[in-house]
């Protein structure tokens, strides 16, 4: 597209060339699947955080408002989006610690990629499963 | 020594080629990153101890001032996380159908002089 004797490159051509990554014909893999894990839960703890947000300021408006918040928070659904954030940030801080350990060029042999990211998997899912388990015990829940 | 441009005459042209600038979103990442980790396990087990508490109990150990200053800080560490995070994602699948607001002859369309205009920090520098 000619626009004021400039080429605009941004145009869409009649037929658009493949791009990189074709996720849809590769097989899911361990390394691949963790990869867009760790963009995803990012991306819900982004929205997370404004959720952090709420609750302070209805910490700071005072009682009543944190009563509707600490309400909505004890609802079904409330404690679904509560557990779906708590894996999604024991998955991106184990995913991120592993992450470190790659940014000074350790642990790439395909070996380790593996046994770090098995590794990842299970310590999310029982740290996850540990601050439900102890938290419910704290609060009470099982006496 | 003589060095000459990576960039194509078409790249120079249109203003493309490296942004000079990652490296210092790199390590903004790392190190608030590197922050979080002790911060956010820190408020992951206060929030554990603290669950099933009222309004009361918590705002009685949230006004102690370690309590509040260590809050103050993961939410510093978060929000430049999450917002350095999430533009990388967005630059990565979105980016390509914006135009490049860099490039020489779109500004030059928008009313930017050439007298203002960092060309070197958009070309990168010349080795000659």
């Amino acid at each position: 597209m000619i626009k004021n004797g400039t080429i605009d490159c941004n145009s869409t051509p009649a037929r658009p060339r493949p791009l990189s990554p074709n996720i849809q014909i590769y097989r899911p893999q361990l390394t691949s699947v963790l990869s867009i894990a760790n963009r995803v839960t990012g991306l819900i703890l982004s929205l997370g955080a404004v959720g952090l947000v709420i609750w302070l300021s209805a910490a700071a408006a005072g009682p009543r408002i944190y009563g509707v918040f600490q309400s909505v928070i004890e609802s079904w659904a409330g404690q679904v989006v509560l557990f779906g954030c708590t894996f999604a940030f024991f998955l991106h801080l184990c995913g991120g610690i592993r992450h470190l350990v790659w940014d000074p060029v350790h642990g790439f042999e395909l070996r380790s990629i593996y046994i770090l990211g098995w590794t990842v998997v299970a310590s999310s899912v029982v740290l996850t499963a540990a601050a439900w388990t102890i938290s419910l015990f704290v609060a009470g829940c099982y006496l | 020594m003589t060095r000459q441009s990576f960039q194509s005459p078409l790249a120079r042209a249109l203003g493309r080629g490296a942004a000079n600038s990652g490296v210092q979103h790199w390590w903004a990442d790392r190190v608030a990153a590197v922050a979080l980790v002790p911060l956010c396990l820190w408020f992951a087990a206060s929030i554990i101890a603290h669950a099933g508490s009222d309004y009361a109990g918590f705002i009685a150990w949230f006004r102690t001032p370690f309590a509040t200053s260590c809050m103050i800080l993961p939410l510093i560490a978060l929000f430049h996380h999450s917002a350095l995070g999430p533009q990388v994602v967005i630059e990565d699948y979105i980016s390509k159908t914006v135009p490049n607001l860099q490039s020489p002859e779109l500004r030059r369309e928008m009313g930017h002089s050439e007298k203002n205009e960092p060309s070197r920090a958009i070309n990168g520098p010349e080795f000659k």
